[in-house]
């Protein structure tokens, strides 16, 4: 996942030469039935998980049942779907930050989440906790976690250089392993853009929480489709933004 | 397992009994349309091609080649396709490249496509022997000890009589072979289609085996090597990373070995039969038919005038069962089957005819070999029928 590589640290105004561990990036192709249709800059692990999370999450597919046949070769990651008529145009690039994904999708066109999933206040703040605390983040200061977790526990972290790749991660692995994400909420570490919010609709995830911000677009987003936002989980705060219903124990102010 | 349902996907078993699995099993109707999609959606070439056609066809066929190797426990070999099981074996005896004085244990059990390569081979000075089985049609370990020699190279042999249908103990003289240091080639073509095999727990470093035998086209074939340590038989386009007119650099994994373009299309109806065998579960299929084959071998043992050969119960052998009727050449009885009962067998030698030798039956046998789609009421018409022939009715 990492690097050790050479660099000159500043202390007080003194230079040295030193090294120090940084995050490895990948540049991945991924072909969908002969088409090219992403170039995604991401971490180099766990990678038919992600893509199997990306596909979803772009509709592209529903079910890992859907996929045919999955060829990681080098930096090539090729897929066919059963319904091989199914082929999309045109390319696009992941920026490993964030802000660079932007959905074929029509959000006016996105599935309300379908659940009666709650979740206690107290809860979260264990799981938070438990999913984001990362030897790797704080080696490198260079990735982004984000964690599933279930009424249960976690069911799995993923960790990588970019947050929206990390998500599609957990969901490609809750498909592989047969979880119902209905019943699942997404943990993450950093900001819940409308990206994030997007691909939890698409994976009716009822629920994200992070100990981060949260956007006016993503929270609109949420706000129609019936999907949970908790920001600013912190010591014993956090910040519910939409459907606080999921949260037992929350008085709803009309 | 549902009979009917895989008997309803195949035509011809409506309007015939078809107990000649052993040479060719049916196919399904699946399997042709997969083949008539692709050829009629995606047909392009493999390899180097970029357009979206060959991408698709690279990956199918590349595909077809990870879920070969998955079927037989093999993810970790490379597995290369060919046209038969026969061509594999003679990659084998081609790529090992063998030297005046090597020697080579085979057995008198094989079909001649793994004898001849090995007899073939003499020409360059290298010695073969065979190892025979016992009067049922089993191979036993010992007789193999018994033949190694320093120079022995290969031991090759069936895993599964295509005359007596025994299952050999492969596990068990790849043992012995691997304790000599001597590389093992398993003839699988008729245990492949009939049984769970798994290359990781027998220990063979090579399968040779066909698609047509287990619900796939015909023209396709699959040799899986532990290492990729052959000489490839063929060389040409397809198969090399770079040329220039003083030297080339041969690819890896199975591109090194399928020079030309390849049969992509049979490839991708292997794929499909595997994906059915996989869905229906080898080890149903193996109960399934042993489960007929007992029908068979306790009806046929009590019908006058009829002689089993190979292995009198039902433990460690396949459902290929041979038999003669008394003062009726085999392929008399055979004719009668079809023309009168609609029972395709097999008659003659099986391509074994040193094993025919062997047991001394110089005429060959009947052979009613059976697959997953065939049924207890097949079994129980069939009997009718040899009983009827018999009697001379």
């Amino acid at each position: 996942m990492y690097e050790i590589l050479p660099c000159y640290g500043e202390e007080d105004g003194v230079y040295t030469a030193r090294t120090h561990e940084v995050i490895i990036e990948e540049r991945y192709t991924i072909w969908v039935n002969g088409r090219k249709i992403l170039n995604a800059m991401t971490s180099p692990t766990r990678l038919e998980e992600f893509v199997i999370g990306y596909l979803v999450t772009e509709g592209i597919i529903s079910h890992c049942q859907e996929i045919d046949s999955l060829q990681i070769e080098g930096n090539q990651i090729r897929v066919l779907t059963i319904h091989r008529a199914h082929i999309r145009s045109g390319t696009k690039t992941v920026l490993s930050g964030c802000g660079g994904d932007s959905s074929y999708l029509d959000p006016a066109r996105l599935p309300d989440i379908t659940s009666d999933f709650q979740i206690s206040g107290e809860r979260i703040h264990a799981t938070i906790k438990k999913i984001l605390d990362s030897d790797l983040h704080r080696l490198t200061g260079g990735i982004h976690v984000v964690g599933l977790a279930g009424i249960d526990g976690v069911h799995t972290v993923a960790e990588d250089i970019g947050r929206h790749n990390a998500l599609d991660r957990v969901i490609g692995y809750a498909l592989q392993h047969d979880i119902d994400l209905s019943h699942c909420y997404a943990v993450i570490s950093g900001r819940i853009s409308s990206e994030m919010a997007r691909k939890c609709l698409v994976a009716n995830i009822p629920l994200i929480v992070s100990r981060g911000a949260t956007t006016t677009l993503a929270i609109h987003l949420a706000q129609g489709k019936g999907l949970t936002i908790i920001g600013f989980v912190r010591g014993r705060k956090m910040n519910i933004y939409t459907h606080p219903e999921r949260i037992p124990g929350i008085e709803i102010v009309k | 397992m549902n009979i009917q349902t895989i008997r309803e996907d195949i035509p011809l078993t409506r309007d015939l009994i078809y107990f000649d699995n052993a040479s060719t099993s049916l196919m399904p109707s699946s399997v042709t349309r997969i083949m008539e999609d692709y050829e009629t959606s995606f047909r392009s070439n493999v390899g180097r091609g970029v357009h979206r056609l060959s991408q698709v066809s690279s990956q199918l066929y590349w595909d077809a080649h990870e879920k070969v190797k998955a079927f037989i426990g093999g993810t970790d070999g490379v597995s290369i396709f060919g046209k038969n099981c026969t061509e594999g074996i003679n990659q084998v005896a081609y790529g090992l490249r063998l030297n005046p004085g090597d020697h080579v244990i085979t057995s008198v059990l094989e079909h001649h496509s793994n004898i001849l390569p090995w007899m073939h081979l003499r020409k360059q000075g290298i010695s073969v022997d065979f190892v025979r089985p016992d009067a049922e049609g089993y191979l036993h370990p010992q007789s193999f000890s018994e033949l190694i020699q320093k120079e022995t190279r290969l031991i090759t042999f069936t895993h599964v009589s295509n005359v007596t249908g025994t299952i050999q103990p492969a596990k068990e003289i790849c043992s012995i072979s691997h304790d000599h240091d001597i590389k093992t080639l398993l003839d699988g073509a008729q245990s492949v289609p009939h049984i769970p095999v798994d290359v990781s727990d027998i220990g063979c470093d090579y399968l040779s085996f066909s698609g047509h035998k287990m619900l796939g086209p015909t023209g396709t074939g699959v040799l899986w090597m532990k290492e990729p340590d052959l000489e490839p038989f063929i060389l040409g386009g397809g198969s090399i990373k770079s040329v220039t007119t003083s030297e080339y650099t041969l690819e890896d994994g199975y591109m090194k070995y399928e020079a030309g373009t390849p049969h992509i299309t049979g490839a991708v109806g292997l794929r499909e039969a595997i994906r059915i065998l996989n869905h229906v579960g080898m080890r149903s299929v193996q109960e399934h038919e042993l489960s007929l084959t007992r029908d068979i071998i306790h009806g046929l043992s009590h019908i006058p005038g009829v002689t089993l050969y190979g292995p009198k119960g039902t433990d460690s052998r396949l459902g290929v069962v041979s038999f003669t009727i008394e003062g009726q050449h085999p392929h008399e009885s055979a004719h009668l089957l079809d023309d009168q009962y609609d029972i395709m067998v097999r008659s003659g030698h099986h391509c074994c005819m040193p094993l025919m030798d062997h047991f001394a039956i110089p005429d060959g046998t009947v052979r009613a070999s059976l697959y997953l789609y065939n049924t207890r009421e097949e079994v129980k018409k069939f009997l009718e029928a040899v009983t009827e022939i018999s009697e001379g009715i």
